[in-house]
């Protein structure tokens, strides 16, 4: 699918292309037709959106706040009263949206609207007749009642909300020693609505929104879901899910213009970079105390850390196959997360084992990514591929021994590498323009 | 005829059900209050707050532990503990089962560690009493000048119907915690 930023480049060449008599005036609108207006995507209809969100949201919450004084002096039936009122008005409101069929901005404002009031009434509920301190139970409630919302009102303020009340609750249920793999289940009816939104256009300002959510909030629940029980196991844990979501952008994003419209590439890739660097020293390995046998990884807890590496080779393996060697390597650093944790472990502890694969990953990742940015004659990755490279070895060279005069030289040699590189890129590049 | 589209039909549907959590949740506790038999839980409150429903005095009850009827119960499941009032006129905890009693006040409470296998620790439901967010604070400052000692007078007045408890008042010194900080207040 082309961008909206590509079609728009295309309208402002066809007149001139006309012109030239490149292209006939029926093929021009030919192609028109075939694209379909643009125009109409306007920022002054995504703005009317946003501030439409925004002014609900402050407006909710201003009412929770407003009830969260406590007019105790207001008698029980009064402050009942309060408590659904407001409610009531905000689902009148969302009814006669709905009636009258108006756009997203209206629909969005009343499902922002009926959720926070929801929130607001059980709160006042709770404070009216002093119930125990359930923040659990309360958040549960909430997104439960709020989620049909985003189906039937078509509006991802309710979807956005959702899935930071389960974050909360698997937070909530985490500190209090309960279960939480019932963050699964409630996520399930999340992926069908985003699924929905994405086959309407992934691209599209609402979507992008839930995506930012999804992509802050999937990483913050995993923290709190991932078993304690194994040592460590956090390394595999969220290697795996920033991997996922870089290798599945990979898949279902590929065509993304800018980072801004693509988040699981964004914070997937950061994470895959800073998890990199991260265990290339031995505090993180440190964790892995005790020595399994093989035995133990046919253990239930051992499949539930290793079985999501799974899903990142087979998503990973494609991208091989077709010789992205970058992004399949990018992608596939969970994989050497969990062989170093294997290793380390059946060796009784022998962190090294871990430092050593990461550094040797970080080196054939930046040059993977310095040869690409050179091959595509792309700046951008050239320049990310060194400050990689350069990164490492400056991480490498505070860690050494060595004296001061050395590092010192070591760091003046990295900046004129990076210089000179720059320099010959960009002289390569003129001389291709000319 | 108004026509009405199956989307807008759903979200009416949608609406009722949300209107139909917090009228059960009013309805149930109305009727512990108004018919509901009380109970004065001794207490040793503190004063924190929560984001969406504002300051409260966090209850803690001298009545903690029940007696285990035999029964091995694992921590966090719920189960009922019966409820009598003792010789001074506060409220002690009966024996905890895992079923509803057949008679008398009884208590849904969540279970929490046990001791030597014949009383467990209970967490009681009425664990909170939300007050304005200047009176909490007050009320805090009343409670701790007023709960050292042995002779103390400080409770929290619960009714109870059915396994639901509700928290009617907090009184200091016997009394009602509003009208003991406005007579604070008029000093």
């Amino acid at each position: 699918m082309a961008g909206k930023k590509s079609i728009r480049w295309l309208y402002d060449e066809l007149p001139g292309l006309v012109g030239k008599g490149v292209l006939g005036e029926k093929q021009a609108d030919a192609l028109k037709e075939h694209y379909g207006p643009v125009a109409d995507i306007g920022g002054r209809k995504v703005a009317l959106v946003v501030f439409s969100i925004i002014g609900s949201l402050l407006i909710g919450t201003g009412v929770i706040l407003l009830l969260a004084h406590n007019w105790s002096q207001l008698s029980r039936p009064a402050r009942t009263f309060l408590a659904i009122a407001p409610l009531l008005g905000a689902q009148a409101f969302g009814l006669s949206v709905m009636r009258k069929g108006l756009g997203v901005a209206m629909r969005e404002s009343a499902a922002t609207f009926i959720s926070l009031l929801f929130a607001s009434a059980v709160a006042i509920i709770g404070q009216t007749y002093h119930i125990g301190g359930d923040l659990g139970g309360f958040l549960l409630t909430c997104s439960i009642c709020i989620l049909p919302l985003a189906f039937v009102m078509d509006a991802v303020m309710p979807a956005a909300l959702y899935m930071g009340a389960i974050t909360g609750w698997v937070g909530y249920q985490r500190s209090n020693d309960e279960s939480v793999y019932f963050f699964w289940l409630l996520l399930i009816p999340l992926i069908i609505k985003y699924v929905q939104m994405v086959k309407a256009d992934r691209y599209a300002g609402r979507a992008v929104f839930l995506s930012w959510v999804m992509a802050i909030c999937l990483p913050i629940a995993t923290g709190f879901i991932q078993e304690y029980s194994i040592d460590g196991a956090w390394i595999v844990v969220f290697s795996s899910i920033f991997g996922f979501m870089y290798l599945a952008s990979k898949k279902w994003f590929a065509d993304a213009e800018t980072v801004w419209v693509a988040p699981f590439k964004a914070i997937g890739g950061a994470g895959i970079m800073v998890m990199s660097f991260m265990l290339t020293y031995d505090f993180c390995w440190d964790e892995i105390r005790y020595s399994y046998s093989w035995q133990d990884f046919g253990g239930v807890d051992f499949m539930m850390m290793l079985l999501p590496v799974v899903g990142v080779v087979l998503l990973a393996v494609p991208l091989f196959v077709k010789k992205r060697f970058m992004e399949a390597v990018t992608g596939v650093m969970p994989l050497l997360a969990a062989v170093g944790f294997l290793l380390i472990t059946l060796s009784g502890g022998v962190e090294e084992i871990g430092m050593v694969i990461f550094n040797v990953y970080l080196l054939v990742l930046s040059i993977t990514k310095i040869a690409s940015g050179l091959k595509r004659e792309s700046i951008g990755s050239l320049n990310g591929g060194m400050l990689m490279l350069g990164l490492l070895i400056m991480l490498r060279f505070i860690d050494s021994d060595m004296e001061f005069l050395a590092k010192g030289i070591t760091f003046i040699l990295l900046g004129a590498g990076f210089l000179a590189v720059n320099v010959m890129m960009l002289r390569k590049k003129k001389e291709v323009a000319k | 005829m108004i026509a009405v589209s199956p989307k807008l039909a759903v979200l009416g549907v949608v609406c009722l059900l949300q209107l139909i959590i917090p009228a059960s949740m009013i309805g149930k506790r109305e009727a512990a209050l108004r018919g509901g038999t009380p109970y004065k839980f001794k207490t040793a409150p503190v004063d924190p707050h929560d984001p969406f429903r504002g300051r409260y005095v966090a209850l803690r009850f001298e009545e903690r532990t029940a007696e285990l009827d035999g029964q091995t119960i694992e921590q966090g499941r719920k189960v009922f503990v019966s409820i009598y009032e003792g010789d001074e006129g506060y409220a002690k905890l009966g024996k905890v089962n895992v079923d509803r009693p057949d008679e008398g006040d009884y208590i849904k409470v969540r279970a929490g560690y046990g001791s030597g296998g014949k009383t467990i620790h209970v967490e009681l439901p009425f664990d909170r009493y939300y007050m304005n967010e200047k009176r909490a604070p007050e009320a805090e400052r009343a409670y701790f000048s007023t709960n050292r000692g042995t002779n103390r007078n400080t409770f929290a007045l619960v009714k109870v119907m059915d396994g639901m408890a509700v928290t009617e008042g907090l009184y200091i010194n016997g009394v009602h915690v509003r009208e003991y900080l406005d007579e604070k207040g008029d000093k």
